[in-house]
């Protein structure tokens, strides 16, 4: 009976249902970053584009595509926010803070030392750079 | 013959100024004469690794540096990078700036000095972040070497900071 474990078709057709389990392992984390990534920079996109509404600097411009985020304060440089597939981050490139990477950890997106939360750096920074604006990072 | 070339130059000068460059001109120059690339023996007591990045990212970055083990002065300095042009030049510039240096001085080499010494625009800031990552990797794998070779007997360098001294 146990012979029909060596009929390579069989074997094949086990190997290949372990595999699938294994890819689709790999397939729903990634469809999960994916997911609370993209809601992230879409709110980010809008909370960016309200500051716009709200003043007149020359030069603000709000961009997102392919995953990129890039917004020209006008008056203080340009940040670029993009999310990193292969790591599942969130890359920012602050013109105040230069670089930093964040990783979503229960429900936050928190630096990869532990120091700042997306939201809250951003929220800091604006409120600095457009001094006298109601600006307001969604959480 | 002469006008043509005098259109040339203003056009070209034309370009340079206004134009966005990609690259800047540093960047250019050290991915067209980088320094320092390289290996040394990692298996050398003196030699340390840093091997930072990863390859689905794009960038992967390996610097090395043998360090003087009686004045911990940084006396040869190599490094293999994959990956854009900003990160050749973060580690190539970053190779050339430890050079010399003491070891302990080496770790504080910042980001923000590559970045501004390169002027890399804001998307390539995280290249000049790998490279000081790239830095504080090789130093810290050569002062695990040393405390492993030499235990509780390491005994600070001349002018090394007391606090730094690994037992």
């Amino acid at each position: 009976m146990f012979s029909i474990l060596r009929n390579p078709l069989v074997r094949q057709a086990s190997s290949i249902r372990s595999r699938f389990y294994s890819a689709a392992a790999t397939d729903e984390a990634s469809r999960r970053f994916h997911e609370v990534a993209d809601i992230r920079m879409q709110t980010l996109l809008d909370d960016f584009d309200a500051i716009g509404e709200k003043c007149d600097a020359p030069g603000f411009d709000v961009v997102y595509s392919s995953g990129v985020l890039t917004f020209n304060t006008g008056i203080a440089g340009t940040y670029v926010i993009n999310k990193q597939p292969p790591n599942k981050q969130i890359w920012l490139s602050s013109p105040i803070s230069g670089p930093k990477r964040f990783d979503h950890l229960n429900g936050n997106w928190i630096d990869s030392k532990k120091t700042d939360k997306l939201e809250e750096l951003l929220e800091t920074e604006l409120k600095t750079i457009f001094k006298g604006i109601d600006v307001t990072i969604t959480k | 013959m002469h006008s043509v070339e005098c259109r040339n130059t203003f056009f070209l000068l034309f370009l340079l100024r206004n134009a966005k460059l990609l690259l800047s001109l540093q960047v250019i120059d050290h991915y067209e004469n980088p320094r320092n690339v390289g290996s040394l023996p990692k298996s050398d007591p003196n030699v340390g690794t840093g091997v930072v990045g990863a390859p689905a990212c794009g960038d992967v970055m390996k610097l090395q540096i043998l360090v003087n083990e009686e004045t911990g002065e940084i006396q040869e300095v190599k490094f293999k990078t994959f990956g854009c042009g900003s990160a050749i030049a973060s580690s190539s510039f970053a190779t050339e700036k430890i050079k010399g240096m003491k070891v302990w001085d080496a770790k504080g080499v910042k980001n923000t000095d590559i970045a501004k010494e390169l002027s890399l625009p804001p998307v390539k800031l995280h290249c000049s972040m790998l490279a000081e990552d790239a830095i504080k990797s090789a130093v810290k794998d050569w002062e695990t070497k040393r405390a492993a070779r030499l235990g509780g007997k390491a005994a600070p360098l001349p002018g090394q900071p007391k606090d730094e001294v690994h037992v």
